[in-house]
């Protein structure tokens, strides 16, 4: 029997996509109680140091006593805050970390934005078996790029609840009837923050030229909040306020026959999200962002049944489905010396191709259900119990490249300054870092 | 972004919006933080808009106003008040347009009327009698050296008077009030910090969260909330917590149209989804100020306020004074408060 403990936040994540992503994979690990798993959570504060300055200090002696009492023969961090190294650090004043057992680090997104951690903490951990499980491919790329060996790494898409996303045709009957969407005509959907890196720039531009040309009625939907963190790496400091005006000012420009086909929805919560994405025909998203590990909401339009176009771009290209029983196509995305590069033809042909699919509600059900077979919580157990079987492997370290990086990202984000290692180019670090979140898949 | 033939097109995020901004990261860090802005922060933070938001008091070169033709100047009534009795006209003014809060349509002086334009901040969403939010963000500066603790206690009286204690009682509240970042306006037990807390306690209800800055920062979804700042608009008028909340879906407290006299609304623009900036011009022949701060001899003494490197006793002693008989009196006259 093996007995695991894992160490999870107490308070719901500020960031969207983890408020979905925690309570799913927490599912995953109860759903393996009782099949040769004991499960126990111990819950941290965030800020666990502060409260503990203020409460007596006791979160880590509670947390050594708790290892000391239960004996689980591996830890898990499930979640990205606190940070596994801030944890470690105390921990290591009471139990030596060479006396823990096996440890397990799901990584998320800000794998790059928290590498001086990681970094800190890979330098505490030499020689101790461990796992750290990332969330796509090209997750897994990045991520190995700054280990001395692979040995230690395992990839787990994070699952969907398909009790919060699936298709549901009267849904789709209804949002389509409020909103007076007639029969033929199709809704391209975009849903996530509305951030500078989430490039909706390129989407809006390219959809009005869709609509000036196209021969059926076309609406755009916009769903998300405003996000102003900016383009670190290009030196932008997002100011709030300034998506909200970029956006507003380009639709703005456009004629008026085309801006009254475009909604921002703003934030949504998630009934009305899924309603929205049944309603909608096609979902397209063609973010840059730098932290793309996964893409929660792509994952939860296709658990819709929705076709999507997404850029290749970080965990994106691992939604495509190798046979076909999905329909998730890639734009194509390259870095060259003036930054990234996306074949935006590929977006007419997608519409061009989706227009000439009748939007059956019984293929969307195929489709929602195909996908759900692979990303289900129930599948997400079946596959994270196969990861956990496995052996643990005694980590080497990681590669003096994820200090420079720490140490470059570091300057960026508190330096306000521009850093031509960490610009998108083809020739710089950015370049060797990067590379890994194009695949290259062919869809 | 350069759009290459017909196939593909490079993403370029940074130019544009560089270009964009109003106020350059030239100015070093440590200048940044001896300035008043850095002990008024979040109210004081920069925020977006294409009305160029500025503090004049805030760091900045005041050369920088050379650089656009528009800005909406953010201050409170005492900076605005040293702007407008000391800067250039011949040198600012030209065609360019300041836009003012219109609660201080009175400081501005003749000389600079053409050049002059108002402003305030709407929500579309409001609250009140009748309309009760699920949630209540309560934000302002609670400290002796920028406000009154008097001033203090009934603005949470009238924020309660819009509700009744059963409906208060179901309003999940969440306040954040920022205490002094140094012992630059003195040492912290002169902040009376328990006192604006009890007025809280006293006028709303005992089941209040205290809930970080951090954490009201990160959160993006605020519909169905109030936002209500305590803020007599002394230093800072244009708060940029005021707009981070109403862009993230957040309302304000129903306002009367009153002290409207005067004004004409020329253009509403939106900020964001959920809330705009009116801008308005003004006649000053149907409304003259009976008195104005700029004659008052205590100007020079009060300009030390917003100075870097002074002693922080004058500014308290200084501050009681000005505040306490002249400015709180002007409003009164006024009818403004």
């Amino acid at each position: 029997m093996k007995k695991f403990l894992i160490i999870r936040s107490n308070q719901e994540s500020s960031w969207g996509s983890c408020k979905v992503i925690s309570p799913n994979l927490q599912e995953c690990y109860n759903l393996l109680k009782g099949t040769g798993f004991e499960v126990e959570y111990f819950d941290i504060e965030e800020k666990f140091l502060k409260s503990d300055a203020l409460e007596d200090g006791t979160t880590i002696i509670r947390l050594a006593e708790k290892i000391e009492n239960y004996k689980p023969t591996e830890i898990v961090f499930s979640d990205h805050l606190p940070h596994a190294d801030d944890v470690l650090k105390f921990l290591s004043f009471y139990i030596p970390l060479a006396k823990l057992p096996p440890l397990v680090f799901h990584v998320y997104g800000d794998f790059t934005y928290h590498s001086h951690s990681w970094w800190k903490l890979g330098e505490k951990l030499k020689d101790h078996p461990v796992k750290f499980i990332v969330a796509s491919e090209s997750q897994e790329r990045l991520f190995r790029s700054f280990c001395y060996d692979d040995s230690t790494l395992e990839t787990f898409m994070f699952p969907v609840n398909g009790k919060d996303y699936h298709f549901n045709e009267q849904e789709r009957i209804q949002i389509r009837a409020e909103n007076k969407i007639i029969d033929d005509e199709l809704v391209i959907m975009y849903a996530g923050r509305i951030s500078l890196q989430k490039n909706l720039e390129t989407l809006i531009m390219e959809y009005a030229e869709l609509v000036r040309t196209s021969d059926r009625p076309t609406r755009l939907w916009l769903v998300g909040g405003f996000d102003d963190m900016g383009a670190p790496f290009q030196g932008v400091i997002g100011h709030d306020g300034m998506m909200f005006d970029k956006i507003n000012r380009m639709i703005e420009s456009l004629p008026q026959k085309v801006r009254a086909t475009i909604t921002l929805w703003g934030n949504q919560p998630k009934t009305t999200l899924r309603k929205l994405k049944n309603a909608a025909d096609m979902f397209m998203s063609f973010s840059l962002y730098h932290d793309e590990d996964y893409g929660m909401s792509p994952a939860e339009a296709l658990a819709c049944g929705l076709p999507a176009l997404l850029t290749d771009w970080g965990g994106y290209s691992s939604f495509v489905s190798a046979s076909g029983k999905w329909t998730c196509r890639l734009m194509p995305v390259k870095l060259t010396k003036y930054g990234h590069e996306l074949t935006v033809s590929r977006i007419r042909e997608f519409f061009d191709q989706q227009k000439a699919v009748k939007s059956e509600a019984s293929t969307r059900r195929k489709n929602a259900e195909e996908f759900m077979k692979e990303f289900s919580i129930v599948n997400g157990a079946g596959k994270l119990k196969k990861i956990l079987n496995k052996e643990f492997k005694a980590f080497s370290g990681f590669t003096i490249n994820l200090e420079y990086y720490s140490k470059v990202y570091w300057s960026v984000r508190h330096g306000y300054e521009l850093n031509i290692q960490l610009t998108p180019s083809d020739d710089n670090f950015y370049y060797q870092v990067y590379k890994h979140y194009i695949s290259g898949k062919e869809t | 972004m350069n759009k290459n033939k017909e196939s593909s097109e490079i993403v370029q995020w940074s130019y544009d919006f560089i270009q964009s901004f109003y106020l350059n990261n030239n100015e070093s860090r440590t200048e940044r933080e001896m300035q008043y802005t850095h002990y008024i922060s979040p109210f004081s933070d920069k925020y977006y808009s294409p009305l160029n938001p500025f503090l004049i008091f805030g760091g900045a070169d005041p050369e920088q106003l050379l650089k656009k033709d528009t800005w909406l100047l953010r201050d409170g009534l005492i900076p605005l008040s040293f702007f407008f009795k000391e800067a250039s006209l011949d040198l600012l003014a030209g065609s360019r347009k300041f836009l003012v809060h219109k609660d201080f349509w009175f400081l501005v002086p003749p000389t600079w009327q053409k050049n002059v334009l108002f402003y305030d901040v709407s929500a579309k969403k409001n609250y009140g009698k009748g309309s009760v939010p699920e949630k209540m963000v309560l934000m302002g500066i609670a400290n002796d050296t920028m406000a009154d603790p008097e001033e203090f206690v009934t603005s949470i009286k009238d924020l309660a008077s819009n509700f009744t204690a059963k409906e208060i009682e179901k309003i999940q509240i969440m306040a954040y009030f920022p205490n002094k970042r140094s012992d630059l306006w003195g040492k912290w037990q002169d902040e009376n910090i328990f006192k604006y807390a009890k007025s809280i306690f006293e006028n709303l209800k005992m089941d209040i969260h205290f809930p970080e800055w951090d954490v009201l920062k990160s959160t993006m979804d605020y519909q169905n909330t109030l936002y209500y700042e305590v803020n007599s608009g002394v230093i800072v008028k244009d708060t940029a917590t005021q707009h981070m909340f109403l862009s993230r879906g957040a309302g304000l407290l129903k306002c009367s149209d009153a002290n409207e006299k005067g004004f004409k609304l020329i253009k509403t623009l939106s900020l964001s989804l959920y809330h705009d900036v009116n801008i308005f011009e003004f006649d000053f022949q149907k409304l003259k100020a009976v008195s104005n701060p700029l004659e008052s001899d205590l100007l020079p003494y009060y300009k030390k306020i917003i100075e870097k490197g002074t002693s922080p006793r004058l500014i308290s002693e200084g501050w009681e004074k000005w505040y306490g008989s002249y400015v709180k009196k002007y409003y009164k006259n006024q009818g403004l408060i």
